[in-house]
């Protein structure tokens, strides 16, 4: 009787970078043909022909900052330290929610290693007048920037509260800071 | 005789060429030819596969951050252009476009960011106020963002402009740090 034989495809798992794999070393001629080589080390044997993600970094705080007034000028509200791992891009997302008191307005910023390289708008959060009945807000800012390979960059969210009362306070919450490094 | 030593010395892996042949097991072939050959192209695939939908990105990083001079409101019904980015798709897959600047006004008045692609206005920001002296924003500082998505064909350019106009009449700003970003990811 014929054996029917069935082909399936196969699964493939999901890989973890710490996943040692086994490889043929076809230059070696003694006993030790057979090495490990970890998951990150296999595809970069492989010619990427594009950026690819290989770290994501989030620094995100839920709780509430506290009470900016507009004499405080610009705050650092959150700050992420990221280490580029072999130079690449990095993609920085940033951005806080808000909750103003009077007529209060809040803008957000964007420095690296201490230099300003991106504003929000002026996020309006009006609680009496002009018909904007809400004193919530929020802002988000995106940044990329080339990498070099084991370089430190300290990102920082800075808040300022804007508006004619120099009563009138805001205080950000939710307040992120994402980086994705891209590597060719 | 002597003891036998034996010495294993990391190699230098070598380089590989889209084209060169690999050999591959494959565990769902049951007959005798098990062993196949693949292009080292279609091994990468492979393993784009299996790590992530998202693996490979094509990202095109196009900034200014010199400040233009004043650019006038109601400018005859023309746009000012801020940058230009010249984009060749790499996997003919879809392509995200964030584009933005920052602005300095003078005046009262407002700024609107749009986004052409290949000269055809493709997306329009909300307008972004600039005012100093009403209202109570003491501000004349301000910024604006764009978002697009395109479905892409391989091998073909794109070209995008962000260009601005002020709304107002005698009203005027300066832009910088001008960006178009564009992102293509191979999934």
């Amino acid at each position: 009787m014929a054996d029917k034989q069935t082909n399936e495809l196969v699964t493939i798992p999901i890989l973890s970078t710490n996943d040692l794999f086994n490889i043929f070393d076809i230059t070696e001629g003694g006993s030790e043909k057979i090495k490990k080589v970890d998951a990150i080390d296999l595809i970069s044997y492989f010619q990427l022909p594009a950026n690819y993600i290989r770290k994501v970094t989030i620094q995100e705080t839920v709780s509430s900052y506290g009470v900016i007034s507009r004499l405080d000028g610009k705050v650092v509200i959150q700050t992420s330290v990221v280490t580029s791992q072999e130079g690449g891009i990095f993609r920085i997302d940033a951005g806080s929610e808000f909750e103003v008191t009077g007529t209060a307005e809040m803008q957000l910023f964007l420095n690296i290693n201490a230099a300003q390289v991106r504003m929000g708008d002026v996020v309006l959060a009006d609680n009496q007048s002009y018909g904007n009945s809400t004193p919530y807000g929020a802002d988000m800012l995106l940044y990329m920037i080339n990498t070099t390979p084991s370089t430190i960059y300290t990102i920082q969210l800075l808040a300022e509260v804007t508006n004619a009362s120099i009563g009138w306070t805001a205080n950000p919450f939710r307040r992120f800071i994402y980086t994705t490094e891209y590597v060719y | 005789m002597g003891d036998n030593k034996l010495t294993i010395e990391l190699l230098d892996i070598p380089a590989v060429a889209d084209s060169d042949l690999l050999p591959v097991y494959d565990i769902s072939d049951v007959s005798s030819e098990r062993l196949k050959k693949i292009t080292a192209a279609n091994l990468n695939s492979y393993w784009y596969n299996s790590f992530s939908p998202n693996f490979a990105n094509a990202i095109t990083i196009e900034e200014t951050t010199a400040q233009t001079g004043w650019l006038f409101g109601n400018n005859g019904g023309a746009y000012w252009l801020l940058e230009t980015n010249v984009v060749t798709s790499q996997f003919g897959q879809t392509m995200n476009i964030e584009a933005g600047s920052q602005f300095l006004g003078s005046g009262s008045g407002h700024i609107q960011l749009l986004l052409f692609l290949d000269t055809v206005l493709v997306a329009t920001s909300d307008g972004y106020g600039f005012n100093n002296i009403a209202y109570g924003n003491s501000t004349l500082e301000g910024a604006g963002r764009i978002e697009y998505y395109l479905a892409t064909t391989q091998g073909v350019s794109y070209t995008f402009e962000l260009k601005t106009h002020t709304i107002g009449v005698g009203e005027q700003a300066k832009f910088s740090n001008r960006y178009i970003y564009s992102t293509e990811s191979d999934y």
